[in-house]
């Protein structure tokens, strides 16, 4: 596969990722990663020092699964969403069956109030597997926002 | 100032009365500015980091005792300061950034100079220059060094106090001191990273819901269907008059009393749901006890957890009167195994702003902030367990029972005056 091609296919996962947290059904995101793929949700000052704790921190599919689970079913918060915007996005260190996916992002939150406010920006650094429909092995994301408004539930 | 406070500060609240607390107290403006002059300046031991945060000379971290920004610093023979970070020219932040490591503390605007304890040792242009006259005779560099406070560590927790009228640290620690001290064992501690979060509620709604175990398995599904905590599970309630005081729960006695939930009803407790990968709540006992849940709260500043294998401080900085910051820092030992710091990372996701059991904290937090908007000479009603807060030596064996948040307000009014 050509740079340009994977991509377009890493453009169109990302904005399929952000049609099912802002819009979708919650539960196909962990469909997103490969079985054993990780989910790391960090602040960039940890990131930076190399410390390694996450606000969220998945290890495989089945913690997302239960992520997932615990949001639906066990989690209280006010109603709430998203809504995701990419740029930049590029695809770096291209192997024979993998490829980084860099990208910039900004989630604006909107309360059932209607009040819509900057939620988080930060980047993206992915690995992802050259296949037809590309799938994270790892999904790091590093958000500049580092004092969390309020609380956070989905993932970015 | 006191006489300035007192005079702006009119709260209608039956002598003596801890089993209620009129709202005004978590909305009222004139409160806040009296708490930081009687609380946050007064008799009491702020939270301002860890000494493995700044294990070299020259390192620092800027923080907040309550609205007053400060410096936690090493000097050159090892000793650490507290220093208030205002320049004493003309008031500027000396240090901005949130961590660092200096040999001397800069102030941008006109250069004047600090050693990390604080001393003032450069003053540019000082006797002035050309045909101007510099500082007079009296100006003496030793009268215009950074402020300190009185700074106490007790096994690498620091604090520091603005008042000569504060008992020693440990005094102050008093029974919950050998609880902090089962997790804060001297052993040398490993950062590993931040978390924070802005909440939009009064910082002393926190606390009461961090001396508060009566709401915990009912608010957190996830803690009571696990078993991290139960209602009907053993624990202890300690509470000193200091403010200070410990909520303890003990895991793997508890299965007896799952049948008592079930039957009751109660909608926290859902059997069916049962997590895809157990690891998350793979604990191992690291203190010879089956302790799950030690929640330390030190007045005025300070939450410390050890939550399974999860370890944190929370520094609580009050913001405004409806905000206060969290700064959760979470750590480990230099010598924990691979294994066992993997599980300090994975177990992380319980707390913090998207903690299975910690998030939900803040919702409630804030709609007891949102609901109590022209409220004020309504009031909160904390008579479960009692109407008093004994501060005893033997512990409250009681978990449904708010005592330690009456213990909380009996220690608050004593201090404001109120």
């Amino acid at each position: 596969m050509v740079r340009e091609d994977i991509r377009a296919r890493a453009e169109e996962v990302l904005f399929h990722y952000a049609a099912v947290i802002d819009d979708g059904e919650l539960r196909e995101w962990p469909g997103f990663f490969v079985q054993d793929g990780v989910y790391k949700l960090i602040p960039r000052e940890n990131y930076l020092r190399g410390l390694p704790v996450c606000l969220i921190y998945c290890k495989n599919r089945a913690m997302m699964e239960d992520r997932v689970a615990a949001i639906l079913q066990a989690s209280i918060y006010s109603l709430h969403y998203y809504r995701h915007h990419y740029s930049n996005i590029r695809v770096e260190d291209l192997t024979a069956d993998h490829a980084t996916l860099l990208a910039n992002y900004v989630v604006h939150r909107t309360q059932d109030d209607g009040d819509t406010m900057v939620f988080s920006t930060g980047r993206i650094i992915a690995r992802i597997t050259l296949t037809e429909t590309p799938k994270f092995m790892e999904k790091l994301v590093v958000y500049d926002t580092c004092r969390i408004p309020d609380l956070l539930v989905f993932p970015l | 100032m006191d006489q300035l406070d007192a005079r702006e500060v009119n709260l209608r609240w039956p002598a003596g009365d801890i089993s209620s607390v009129p709202y005004q107290v978590f909305t009222d403006p004139a409160i806040f500015q009296a708490e930081q002059e009687r609380v946050f300046r007064g008799p009491t031991w702020s939270y301002v980091g860890l000494e493995a945060e700044i294990p070299h000379e020259g390192d620092y971290k800027t923080t907040h005792i309550g609205e007053v920004p400060v410096i936690l610093s090493r000097d050159r023979e090892g000793g650490i300061h507290v220093l208030i970070n205002r320049c004493a020219h003309r008031g500027a932040l000396v240090l901005r950034e949130a961590f660092g490591s200096k040999k001397r503390f800069n102030c941008i605007y006109h250069q004047w100079g600090y050693d990390p304890d604080g001393a003032l040792k450069a003053v540019p242009l000082k006797s002035g220059a050309g045909s101007g006259a510099g500082y007079d005779d009296t100006f003496c560099m030793a009268d215009h060094g950074l402020k300190q406070l009185r700074v106490e560590t007790f096994n690498g927790l620091v604090f520091a106090t603005f008042s000569d009228n504060t008992p020693p640290l440990k005094e102050y620690l008093g029974v919950v001191a050998p609880h902090i001290a089962r997790v804060f064992d001297g052993r040398p501690l490993v950062g590993l990273g931040y978390l924070r979060q802005l909440v939009k509620a009064n910082w002393k709604l926190y606390f009461e819901n961090t001396k508060d175990p009566y709401h915990v398995s009912l608010l957190h599904l996830f803690h009571a269907t696990f078993g991290l905590y139960r209602s009907t599970m053993k624990g202890e309630i300690y509470a000193e008059e200091t403010g200070v005081g410990v909520l303890i729960a003990h895991g793997g006695t508890d299965e007896a009393k799952k049948a008592q939930y079930e039957q009751e009803g109660i909608s926290s407790y859902r059997k069916q749901y049962a997590l895809k990968e157990p690891a998350l709540l793979n604990i191992e006992w690291e203190y010879g006890d089956r302790v799950t849940n030690s929640i330390q709260t030190i007045f005025p500043s300070l939450v410390n957890h050890q939550i399974g294998n999860t370890i944190a401080t929370r520094h609580v900085i009050p913001r405004a009167v409806d905000r206060f910051e969290l700064l959760w820092t979470f750590v480990g030992y230099a010598d924990d195994s691979p294994e066992l710091r993997e599980k300090r990372l994975l177990q992380a996701n319980l707390v913090g702003p998207s903690g299975y059991i910690s998030l939900e904290d803040v919702e409630a937090l804030e709609i007891v902030q949102k609901a109590i908007q022209g409220g004020a000479h309504d009031a909160s009603f904390v008579a479960m367990g009692g109407r008093s807060a004994p501060f005893a030596e033997q512990p409250v064996r009681n978990m449904v029972s708010e005592t330690a948040i009456r213990g909380f307000w009996h220690t608050w009014r004593a201090l404001m005056g109120v």
